[in-house]
């Protein structure tokens, strides 16, 4: 059992630095104030059109039964709306950054919850979501941050000067959650079809019909032409197939993880560009995971790099005039 | 000591919390009536089943509105309040299917709160697009229409 508990700690709680967690917590919050907000129109169109909800999401139905009355009402989510930005900007900054975190995401989650909670649901905010709630339980603020600069000032006035960035056990597990996040979700995507679809799956016809569904319907031309191409379509089923079923590995075979995350973002940019589906908050947090998880992969490719170009630069200078 | 408590307290409670968000996973696989409610944990099967081999089609479909002065709008997400994918689930799909309960319903939650002009059609009008060997085909399909009659009095209600 100890042994057990040993590598599970070994796995979550690593000593490192606090800069990829801080790193993280930066991209994670400008996408997701800059880019995935929701839409504070579509909020109040749907509150204005709808006198009841037609499948209320669990955390929706936590809140009618805690919070009385007018909650679900434009006013009310007009000032969610806007508190749910401040957070992000304090969270983005680092100021107070635990508290902002966790205001932005519950004020995230509600949202996104509401807009589902009319018999309609997608799977492309959940994870980062979970990953949003994960940063605000961790030292998300000790580096790169307005918290951080105060507490080294702090640190000054009282004769304390570390030189040394921090080293704790508690800062790479919201990243490491995210990884077995995506791994199981991409794992269960993959079984799915091969469970219900079988290996008929990958027959080329079945990429075909759904990518020119989906194409026709979102006028998307790369993706009509795709529909067309019934060899490459068997390709890109096989492709989709050992992907999604063997994303998992990365979590056991590190070496392995960045080409995991290379082509987890080649693989949901190309399902954007050829059928719509829009998982940009998946293609955030496998670049993430890919500049944060795996430094020593960057490490190598950038020390390379430049050894290539200070080797050429010598090569370069012994050449005769 | 303190902080070794506290560390291993720590260390406790996010292990606690990872093994739960895991395990809740398993809720919306195996209990089917809040499959579709317990965002963000979701049930992932997207896109599973697999198609025969055959001719590669898709079906464009456009539903429209008529008003009693005749005028027209299309019934999408701004005229109604729903995402297109829960206009299709509730109504398009079973209008297809030959489900005049779904156009009684659909006319019946567009006129709820319109006073003048009301709705007095439904109409559905399709494509079929077809990829065969020289390019792509496009069929009309048979016009779906519903307007209410007399026997139909009791038709339409609001999901």
């Amino acid at each position: 059992m100890r042994r057990w508990i040993d590598r599970w700690n070994a796995y979550w709680f690593p000593e490192s630095t606090t800069v990829p967690l801080a790193l993280a917590r930066i991209i994670a919050v400008a996408a997701q104030l800059f880019w995935f907000l929701p839409s504070l129109e579509e909020q109040i169109h749907r509150l204005q059109r709808n006198s009841e909800f037609i499948e209320p999401q669990l955390l929706i139905r936590a809140i009618s039964a805690v919070v009385p009355g007018e909650f679900f009402s434009p006013p009310v989510f007009t000032a969610l709306y806007w508190i749910t930005v401040g957070a992000g900007v304090l969270a983005l900054i680092g100021l107070f950054t635990r508290v902002s975190l966790f205001v932005l995401a519950l004020g995230i989650w509600i949202q996104i919850a509401h807009l589902y909670s009319y018999g309609d649901r997608h799977h492309t905010q959940a994870v980062f979501c979970l990953f949003l709630m994960a940063l605000a339980f961790a030292p998300s603020g000790r580096s790169l941050s307005v918290d951080a600069l105060i507490r080294r000032r702090h640190a000054r006035r009282s004769g304390k000067t570390g030189a040394e960035p921090e080293r704790i056990d508690t800062a790479l597990w919201p990243l490491k959650f995210a990884h077995v996040l995506l791994a199981m979700t991409y794992f269960s995507t993959g079984a799915s079809k091969l469970i219900f679809g079988g290996l008929q799956w990958m027959n080329g016809y079945t990429l075909q019909k759904y990518t020119f569904s989906d194409a026709m319907h979102r006028e998307i031309p790369l993706g009509i032409w795709l529909a067309q191409q019934h060899t490459l379509a068997v390709f890109l089923s096989i492709f989709t197939i050992l992907f999604e079923t063997f994303f998992f590995l990365s979590l056991f075979f590190p070496r392995l993880a960045p080409f995991f995350f290379i082509a987890g973002i080649g693989f949901q940019t190309g399902l954007y560009l050829t059928g719509g589906h829009d998982f940009f908050q998946h293609i955030t947090l496998l670049f993430i995971l890919l500049i944060t998880l795996t430094p020593e992969y960057w490490r190598v490719r950038v020390r390379r790099f430049f050894e290539g170009f200070r080797w050429g630069r010598q090569e370069q200078a012994r050449q005769p005039l | 000591m303190e902080e070794g408590f506290f560390t291993r307290h720590r260390r406790t409670l996010i292990s606690s919390g990872i093994l739960l968000v895991v395990a809740l996973h398993a809720v919306p696989v195996v209990y089917q009536p809040e499959r579709a409610t317990l965002w963000p944990i979701l049930h992932w099967a997207m896109y599973k089943d697999s198609k025969p081999a055959g001719p590669v089609t898709t079906a464009i479909r456009e539903t429209v509105a008529v008003s009693a002065s005749g005028k027209r709008e299309v019934v999408d997400p701004h005229l109604t309040g729903l995402s297109s994918f829960t206009l299709a689930k509730l109504y398009f799909r079973p209008m297809v299917a030959g489900d005049r309960d779904a156009s009684a319903n659909l006319l019946a939650r567009l006129n709820e709160e319109r006073k003048a002009d009301p709705f007095v059609e439904i109409r559905m009008e399709s494509t079929l697009y077809t990829i065969t060997d020289s390019g792509i085909v496009k069929v009309d399909l048979p016009l779906i229409s519903y307007r209410p009659e007399p026997s139909d009095s009791n038709r339409g209600s609001k999901p």
